[in-house]
């Protein structure tokens, strides 16, 4: 039954999801365009070499209305998606259409799964639409500002091995991190994988346990459950930065006291377990309250 | 044991208000049943909870010998007071998506009452009148092979010659060894269908007889026994 139940889940937001997509797509390749200007005018820009008055303000007016519009196009797509997710959620759980919802013969863990597992796909989709976005647009603006010659002269050194120089970059940024950072790339670097694929989920199951947990209220059960989304999630970044302080200080200390162990990553990490753990906490308050406490109006 | 529903001391509250009120009673099997009662008597707070949208604040229900459940969940067959369809859904979609989660579900008989209404599978259900919204909702839930049909208001709000066509739909195409159990006001109407009914009043069952049982009794209709028991 989950297969079935995600199967018209997905039925049911695709077309957000792809327009979302789409919008990210149209504005990076906008962003693109504007950022590799022809002519090296960016660069003679940058460089503050001369540059006519129509060429300079070109250059301005269109960096500031892309960037502009890259702001806007990020915050409505990860907003938006979340926002028509929420939506989608409670119309198909908690009003009219949630009689048809909770009359199939599915379990209360089925039902909230599927919906979590559509959504976080959505959502990852999302956030990976604008990694490659940002990506994208740096490669277009560095293109846009370096001489090419430069970079084929740095590979020229390497017999034009790509890797071998990706890899002496990587060991020297690592290097440079445990001296100064105390953190070990590799360890940050799976951390910051497992925040973005496991964030999408955490988030969706923190939203729809968020609104589920408005159901237990006799009035403005929508309302309740976007205050509680708010609540948990500032709840949830308050602890997790303060356990970070806590561990990042305490992580000085040893360190001023000749400690060697690299220990800045736990710091990451708690704050990524904090979060899993918030979700975890409103799985099970979801499941408590959609198979004890449903009362549909 | 020829019961299908066994309700025990089930009460419901809101705050201090009480819907149901420690109401036991057994439903057998193969009847039709009227739930009637006045407003704010508990039926469609006891239908809810048959159907586990409200959570029973006291008391057991069991159908078929199962607690309220995804097991029960298969086995009755709902249709509430309202549209609970997904309205940018056309009646096709909505049709595969019964037909995928209701092992008792028959589309040939779904599509065949649609046809005979003239109603087009293929449109979307916000374009449909209230009317015949409520009709397509009824086709869904009588073209499944039920233990149990729980009608919530299944003619409230339409005319008197859709309010025939749907409780002929009942008639007709009920499963014989199923039980259907109808909420409504509108006595008059529905009494000629009923085997038995059960009276609410302030969550509480008052009575609970057959409709013969009236008539040889008591020498009225139901509809008439109705308002002399509830008179204000």
């Amino acid at each position: 039954m989950l297969g079935k139940l995600m199967k018209y889940e997905w039925k049911n937001t695709w077309k957000a999801g792809m327009l979302m997509l789409l919008g990210i797509f149209i504005v990076t390749v906008a962003g693109c365009i504007v950022l590799q200007m022809p002519g090296g005018v960016v660069s003679n820009l940058v460089d503050g070499n001369e540059a006519n008055a129509a060429q300079t303000w070109l250059v301005i007016s269109s960096f500031t209305a892309t960037l502009i519009l890259y702001v806007i196009m990020l915050l409505a797509s990860t907003w938006g998606m979340l926002i028509f997710l929420g939506i989608r959620f409670y119309r198909s759980m908690y009003t009219d259409e949630g009689y048809l919802s909770h009359t199939l013969p599915v379990t209360a863990n089925q039902l909230f799964l599927s919906k979590v597992l559509v959504s976080g796909v959505w959502y990852l989709f999302i956030m990976i639409g604008i990694g490659i976005s940002i990506v994208a647009l740096l490669v277009s603006l560095m293109m846009g500002l370096m001489d090419i010659s430069e970079l084929s002269g740095v590979l020229t050194q390497y017999n034009g091995n790509v890797w071998e120089f990706l890899g002496d970059g990587i060991y020297e940024l690592n290097r440079v991190y445990e001296e100064q950072m105390g953190m070990n790339l590799l360890h940050y670097g799976i951390t910051l994988l497992l925040t973005y694929v496991a964030g999408p989920f955490i988030t969706m199951i923190t939203l729809f346990g968020a609104l589920t947990i408005g159901q237990l209220s006799s009035k403005h059960k929508g309302l309740i459950g976007i205050l509680a989304y708010a609540g948990l999630t500032i709840l949830s970044s308050i602890i997790g930065s303060t356990v970070q302080s806590v561990f990042m200080f305490s992580t000085n200390i040893v360190s001023s006291a000749g400690g060697t162990g690299i220990t800045t990553n736990w710091a990451y990490d708690i704050n990524v377990l904090t979060s899993a753990l918030v979700a975890a906490i409103m799985y099970g308050v979801s499941y408590y309250i959609m198979n004890r406490k449903l009362n549909l109006d | 044991m020829n019961n299908l529903v066994e309700i025990v001391n089930l009460t419901k509250k809101y705050g201090s208000n009480v819907a149901v009120n420690n109401l036991t009673v057994s439903l057998p099997k193969g009847k039709i049943i009227g739930l009637l009662g006045p407003n704010g008597s508990g039926k469609t707070t006891l239908i809810k909870m048959l159907n586990g949208l409200l959570t029973p604040t006291e008391g057991t229900i069991m159908i078929d010998g199962n607690y309220v459940g995804p097991a029960t969940k298969s086995k009755v067959a709902y249709l509430p007071d309202r549209t609970y369809l997904t309205m940018n859904q056309t009646i096709r979609e909505i049709l595969d998506y019964f037909q995928d989660f209701y092992a008792d579900f028959s589309r040939e008989r779904a599509e065949e009452m649609l046809k005979s209404l003239g109603i087009d599978p293929s449109v979307k259900m916000r374009t449909l009148s209230k009317g015949t919204k409520e009709k397509v909702q009824l086709i869904l839930v009588m073209s499944r092979d039920a233990s149990l049909y729980i009608l919530d208001e299944p003619i409230a709000g339409v005319d008197p010659a859709a309010r025939d066509y749907i409780l002929r739909t009942i008639i007709n195409n009920y499963n014989p060894e199923a039980t259907v159990l109808i909420s409504t006001h509108l006595i008059e109407d529905v009494e000629q269908v009923l085997d038995e009914v059960i009276f609410m009043r302030y969550g509480q069952l008052v009575l609970y007889t057959s409709v013969d049982n009236i008539r040889e009794e008591k020498g009225k209709s139901v509809d008439a026994y109705f308002r002399e028991v509830f008179a204000c």
